[in-house]
C-alpha cells in the first residue's frame, strides 16, 4: 500500500504487527514508500503508517474520514473519498462488527483469510456487490496479501476517477514572470 | 517391538505435522520462541493449529445450531450447484438465511464486546465526574468541552445580566457522563454521536431507517431476530446488523474513545518500541494484556511509586518493566509510551521467555491456554474482571473496582514483584524490538498537518488531490 503512495491508518493488533515490521517510524517512509507519500511524510515528519490506537479507537478512523470530507475537495460523503478498509488477519467477532460499520459508513472493506459466507452465494453476492448500491461501501474477501492490497488500490483509483483527480496534477514551478502573467489576467 | 514401531511412527508423524517456525511466522522473535516452546515441550497455538482442522460447514457459514431440531448442515458442494439451490434446514431456512443469521450473531458479539467496554468506561467516567472515586479525574477538559455539545450538554450559562459565562466544568462532566451512559439503555430516538457522521451519510441512514435507537437495544434485537423462526429474510437481517454495527462504531466504541481521552488525555505522538525484546531479564516484568485502559492506567501509576521500586530492588530486580499485549497495550502505549511486548499470537510466547513475573488480564482475546503455559513457568496469571475468569491452570483473581482502582493496581504490581525471585527456568528473551512512533489521534493528525493556528486536514486533502498521496487505507484487526 505505502509503496503505491497510500497512507495507512491502523489500530489494534495490526498496528502492533506494523510496529514490529518497523513501519511506524518516520524514517521508514524513505525506505518503503512511493515518492509522493515519502515526500509528504518527510515534510510533515510522520510515519507512513499512523497508529491510531486500540480497536475501539477505530472510531478515530471514522472521525478522520469525516474530517477529510469536511476539509473539502474529496466529495461530500465518506463513500466518495479515495479510501479503502482492510482486516488482513481478522479472527474475532469484533472484526466483523468493525467491518460492517466501515461498510455502512461507505467504505469498501476487504477481509483476509476467510469469510464465513461462502456456503451461501446469494448472501455473499449481497454483501460483496449489492451493498454498494445501498451504502456506497461493500464487503470483499481476499486471502492473498498482494491481491488484497491491489483490490484496495483499484478501489481507491476508482474513487479518484469519479472525483476527476485520476490524472495527477503536473507540478509547475511559478517564477516571477508567470506570477505577473496570472496577476495581469 | 511392535509397540515400539507404532510409537516411532507416532513420533515421526508428530514431527512431520509440526511445521517449522519459519513457516508459521515472519517474525524472528516469534520463531525463536516457538523453537524454545518445542524444546521445553510446552504446547502453543502454533502446535494446535497443525492438528485442528476447521469445520468445513462452519467455515462456509451454513451450519445452523440455533435450535435443537438440527444442527442443520448445508454445505455447498465442491462442484457448486447447478440449477435451483434447494438446500434447506428442517424449518426451511435457506443457506442465505442461515449465513445471514450467523453473520448477524457475530456482529452482535463484536458490537457487545466493544460497547460493554464503552459502558464500563462511561460508568467510571461518571464516578469520576461525581467525585465518588479519588483515583480518576477529568484530565482533558478541552476534549470534554468539544464533545459536550454532541450529547446536548451546554458548556455555557447565562449570567445575571444576560452575559454568556463558562459553565462549571464538573457540572458539564456529570451531565456528559449521564447522557453518555444513557445511550446504552435508550429505547427510542437516536444514539447521539451518530450525528457526527458527514451530513449526507447521516441523511442516508435516516432514509434507510438504520439510525440506531439505543446501543443495547440493537444488539438484543439481533439475538431475537436470529432465534428460530423469526427473521427469515437475509436482507432484513442485514439491516439490523447495520443498526447494531453503527451503534458500535459511531456509538459504543466512539463514546469509549471520547471518554477515555477525557479521563486519561488525548494521545499525541510519542516514541516507544515493540516486540518480545522489550522484556528485561534483570527487571520485574509485568505484562498487561487485554483491552481496557481503566485498570492499566492505574497499573502504570502504581508501578512508578517509589515504594514499588524499593520492593523490586529488595527482591533483587533492577526495576519494573511494564509492557503490553493486545489493545490494552495500545491504550497505554498511546498515552504513556509503555512498550508493546507483542500482539495476540505472542501471548503464550511471552510467557515462554521465562521472564514474565505476572501477566494481568482484563477482557477479550485472552487465550485460555496462557493459564496452562504459565503453569510450566513461575508466571502468575492475574484475572481482574468479573466478566472474564479462567478455569484452566492456576490463576489468581484480583478483582478490579473503579472505586478502589489504585489499591487494586498496587496489589497487582506487588504480586508481580514478589514473584520475581521464583523464576525457575532459564530466561531466554529474543533480542528483537523495533522503534516506533504512535499516538496519532485524529486531533493529533489535525495538529501535525496544520500546526496550532491552522490545524486542519486540508494539507492531506491537497496532497490526495495533487496525487502525491493516492488515497487512505484503514487497516485493522
Amino acid at each position: 500500500m505505502i509503496k503505491h503512495d497510500v497512507i495507512v491508518l491502523t489500530t489494534g493488533c495490526n498496528a502492533i504487527a506494523c510496529a514490529k515490521a518497523g513501519l511506524l517510524t518516520p524514517e521508514s517512509a524513505k525506505v518503503y514508500c512511493g515518492p509522493g507519500l515519502a515526500e509528504v511524510c518527510e515534510a510533515v515528519g510522520i510515519p507512513p503508517v499512523l497508529h491510531m490506537g486500540s480497536c475501539v479507537d477505530n472510531s478515530r478512523i471514522l472521525m478522520a474520514a469525516t474530517e477529510v470530507v469536511k476539509a473539502g475537495g474529496l466529495g461530500k460523503d465518506i463513500s466518495e473519498v479515495p479510501v479503502a478498509g482492510s482486516a488482513p488477519e481478522w479472527m474475532s467477532e469484533k472484526a466483523i462488527s468493525i467491518g460492517h460499520y466501515f461498510v455502512a459508513s461507505g467504505v469498501y472493506t476487504v477481509f483476509g483469510v476467510t469469510m464465513p459466507v461462502t456456503g451461501a452465494p446469494v448472501f455473499e453476492h449481497y454483501l460483496y456487490k449489492e451493498l454498494e448500491d445501498i451504502y456506497g461501501g461493500m464487503w470483499d474477501c481476499e486471502p492473498d496479501p498482494v491481491k488484497h492490497a491491489q483490490k484496495m488500490i483499484a478501489h481507491i483509483d476508482k474513487k479518484r476517477k469519479a472525483l476527476g483527480i485520476d490524472k495527477a496534477r503536473e507540478r509547475v514551478l511559478f517564477d516571477m514572470a508567470a506570477r505577473r502573467e496570472i496577476e495581469a489576467a | 517391538m511392535a509397540t515400539e514401531g507404532v510409537k516411532e511412527k507416532a513420533a515421526a508423524a508428530k514431527v512431520k505435522k509440526a511445521a517449522k517456525p519459519q513457516e508459521l511466522t515472519i517474525d524472528v522473535a516469534s520463531m525463536e520462541m516457538i523453537e524454545r516452546s518445542r524444546e521445553l515441550e510446552v504446547e502453543t497455538i502454533f502446535d494446535r493449529a497443525a492438528t485442528m482442522k476447521p469445520c468445513n460447514i462452519g467455515a462456509q457459514g451454513t451450519c445452523c445450531k440455533n435450535c435443537a431440531q438440527g444442527p442443520c448442515r448445508l454445505p455447498l458442494p465442491k462442484s457448486g450447484i447447478e440449477g435451483e439451490d434447494t438446500r434447506k434446514g428442517l424449518c426451511g431456512a435457506t443457506p442465505q438465511t442461515i449465513a445471514a443469521r450467523n453473520f448477524a450473531r457475530m456482529v452482535a458479539g463484536g458490537a457487545a464486546a466493544h460497547s460493554d467496554h464503552g459502558r464500563g468506561v462511561a460508568e467510571t467516567f461518571l464516578a469520576a465526574a461525581r467525585k465518588e472515586t479519588e483515583d480518576y479525574r477529568i484530565k482533558d477538559t478541552q476534549k470534554l468541552l468539544e464533545i459536550a455539545p454532541d450529547f446536548g450538554v451546554d458548556i455555557t450559562v447565562e449570567g445575571e445580566n444576560g452575559e454568556v459565562l463558562d459553565r462549571d466544568i464538573d457540572e458539564i462532566a456529570v451531565e456528559v457522563g449521564e447522557r453518555a451512559l444513557a445511550q446504552w439503555g435508550q429505547q427510542t430516538g437516536e444514539v447521539a454521536t451518530v450525528k457526527r457522521a458527514p451530513g449526507p451519510r447521516y441523511e442516508l441512514w435516516k432514509k434507510l431507517g438504520v439510525v440506531p435507537r439505543g446501543i443495547d437495544r440493537e444488539i438484543v434485537e439481533i439475538m431475537h431476530r436470529t432465534h428460530i423462526g423469526v427473521d427469515q429474510d437475509y436482507e432484513n437481517i442485514l439491516e439490523q446488523c447495520t443498526r447494531a454495527a453503527i451503534a458500535d462504531g459511531w456509538g459504543g466504541s466512539m463514546i469509549a474513545t471520547d471518554l477515555q481521552d477525557v479521563l486519561f488525555g488525548c494521545p499525541y505522538p510519542l516514541k516507544s518500541s515493540a516486540n518480545l525484546g522489550v522484556l528485561k531479564e534483570d527487571h520485574v516484568n509485568l505484562v498487561i494484556h487485554g483491552h481496557e485502559p481503566l485498570l492499566s492506567e492505574m497499573i502504570v501509576q502504581a508501578a512508578e511509586l517509589p515504594e514499588m521500586l524499593e520492593l523490586a530492588k529488595e527482591k533483587g530486580a533492577k526495576g519494573i518493566q511494564l509492557s503490553g499485549i493486545c489493545c490494552t497495550a495500545n491504550e497505554i502505549l498511546m498515552r504513556h509510551g509503555v512498550p508493546l511486548a507483542g500482539n495476540f499470537l505472542q501471548q503464550e510466547l511471552a510467557i515462554i521467555t521465562g521472564a514474565v513475573d505476572a501477566m494481568v488480564v482484563d477482557v477479550q482475546c485472552i487465550m485460555e491456554n496462557i493459564a496452562n503455559v504459565a503453569q510450566c513457568f513461575h508466571t502468575k496469571i492475574i484475572t481482574t474482571n468479573p466478566r472474564a475468569r479462567i478455569a484452566s491452570g492456576d490463576t489468581v483473581h484480583i478483582e478490579f473496582d473503579e472505586h478502589t482502582a489504585f489499591e487494586d493496581a498496587k496489589k497487582i504490581v506487588r504480586t508481580a514483584i514478589e514473584n520475581f525471585p521464583n523464576r525457575e527456568k532459564e530466561v531466554i528473551i529474543p533480542r528483537q524490538s523495533s522503534d516506533l512512533v504512535a499516538g496519532f489521534s485524529y486531533e493529533a493528525i489535525n495538529y501535525h498537518l496544520g500546526g496550532t493556528f491552522r490545524a486542519s486536514y486540508t494539507p492531506l486533502n491537497d496532497n490526495i488531490i495533487n496525487g502525491r498521496i493516492r488515497g487512505i487505507g484503514g487497516v485493522v484487526g
